[in-house]
């Protein structure tokens, strides 16, 4: 897990879009229809456009830093002791990340499918999966997340194709009925989780060989446009399937998957969601713990980076099962509380961008004198 | 409780037993970050155990975080 490791872009873009989608297309139609009503498509398209404004701060600060991860060329503008002032929220606020995705996926699985088994057993088992992927490093994972990025996309596509005979398209309006409050209320939910976690590659992006950065920067905006538009479709589906009552539907995909019924071919298909959501929670959980390592190997420069995988894991796993009992406190942190701690990961991206370019004013200022 | 005791050993029997050679190349300070994260898994590990509701992660971050989100999402909702 070496800087010498590197992956190339083509498999950067599967990570970006593995990471952005991932559990996210099972959780996140539900409490945008509840914020954003029938308007919910146009909120994800609003939050999809300022997580390209992300992303290109993330890639201006790759630009300007190829070979470092973040808290490496924070570390050299603002010095350790600050860096340890900003990482160090970061770092806790990323232990909650990977628990509450962990603790999604384990509430999802026992209140849908398997009711009588304990959840900290998928939690115990999806985090032991994921901390063996990030030991075996990043190349792997970005070889293995290709395939697994494609079953959900394939999943997903299964799923609303055959959901086609119970789409009621006069479900879809009104629109805009209730004024611009509940899209921005939308817009700031969809924002907040995922696009503003788009942050996390700054500590991924140095893996990449950068001697094809502008093609490869093309093809991680079109990730973003492919997931706004995948997300807008799944959440237009859901309002066309299950009109008003959409809002009241915790896993849209899944409880649409419930209604396709094609007699004698295809029944009780819904398990199926459960692939997707597996997959996509195990790919991002594997990310966030690879960043949450990392970020901690460099923080305190420590040479074995593969060491603290394991504790991390550890600390995970205990997180998940003990840091809200209840599955309506979960649901409180996701939709109130953790949209704004996601957007405050902007603080610390700010703060490099404001560094690099006094930096760069500097070493401009110093070129001509030495001339 | 017994169940959960022993998810918990066999967790950290685990991690010890894969990590052990790791160890014992290690430097202080690898000791040092590896034993305050065990110190700290080991803490939610006996909320986890006993089922007790002492303050946790979420705690620390709900203090800091919470009455600014919630302030935001009152903000969104209709009058």
């Amino acid at each position: 897990m070496n800087n010498k490791t590197t992956i190339s872009p083509q498999q950067a873009t599967l990570l970006f879009l593995s990471f952005i989608t991932s559990s996210a297309i099972v959780f996140i139609p539900n409490p945008v229809i509840q914020a954003a009503h029938n308007g919910a498509w146009l909120s994800m398209l609003l939050s999809g456009l300022c997580g390209m404004l992300m992303l290109a701060l993330v890639l201006y600060l790759h630009r300007q830093h190829p070979t470092q991860a973040f808290v490496q060329y924070f570390r050299d503008m603002f010095g350790a002791w600050f860096t340890m002032l900003v990482i160090i929220p970061f770092l806790l606020s990323l232990f909650m990340m990977t628990a509450n995705i962990t603790q999604g996926l384990g509430l999802f699985l026992t209140s849908s499918m398997m009711v009588e088994t304990p959840i900290y057993i998928f939690h115990a088992f999806t985090l032991v999966a994921a901390a063996l992927t990030v030991r075996a490093g990043i190349e792997v994972m970005a070889r293995m997340f290709g395939l697994l990025i494609f079953i959900v996309f394939a999943t997903v596509a299964f799923v609303l194709l055959f959901a086609i005979p119970d789409y009621d398209p006069g479900a879809l309006l009104p629109q805009f009925n209730d004024g611009w409050k509940p899209i921005a209320y939308g817009t700031y939910l969809t924002y907040g989780w995922p696009y503003s976690e788009i942050f996390l590659f700054t500590s991924i992006f140095c893996f990449v060989r950068t001697d094809t950065i502008k093609k490869w920067t093309k093809s991680l905006y079109g990730a973003i446009v492919f997931h706004m538009a995948v997300f807008s479709i799944v959440i237009a589906c859901t309002i066309m399937t299950f009109g008003k009552s959409a809002a009241e539907r915790k896993y849209s995909l899944y409880e649409v998957a419930r209604v396709i019924e094609i007699t004698g071919i295809f029944e009780r298909i819904e398990s199926v969601v459960g692939i997707t959501l597996i997959a996509g929670s195990y790919m991002k959980i594997s990310i966030c713990l690879f960043v949450l390592n990392l970020t901690a190997c460099r923080l305190f420069n420590l040479k074995n980076d593969r060491l603290p995988v394991y504790p991390i894991s550890i600390a995970v796993f205990f997180l998940s099962v003990t840091m809200f009992p209840t599955e309506s406190e979960a649901f409180e942190c996701w939709t109130v509380v953790w949209p704004f701690i996601a957007i405050c990961f902007s603080v610390p991206l700010l703060l490099a961008l404001a560094g690099t370019i006094v930096r760069n004013n500097r070493r401009r200022g110093q070129a001509p004198r030495k001339q | 409780m017994l169940i959960r005791l022993t998810v918990t050993i066999v967790l950290y029997v685990l991690m010890l037993a894969s990590n052990a050679s790791a160890l014992k190349r290690s430097s202080r300070k690898e000791l040092a970050v590896y034993g305050a994260m065990t110190m700290l898994s080991a803490y939610a590990g006996i909320l986890f155990v006993m089922q007790k509701q002492w303050p946790n992660l979420d705690t620390i971050l709900y203090s800091i975080y919470a009455w600014p989100a919630k302030a935001i999402i009152r903000m969104f909702k209709p009058s």
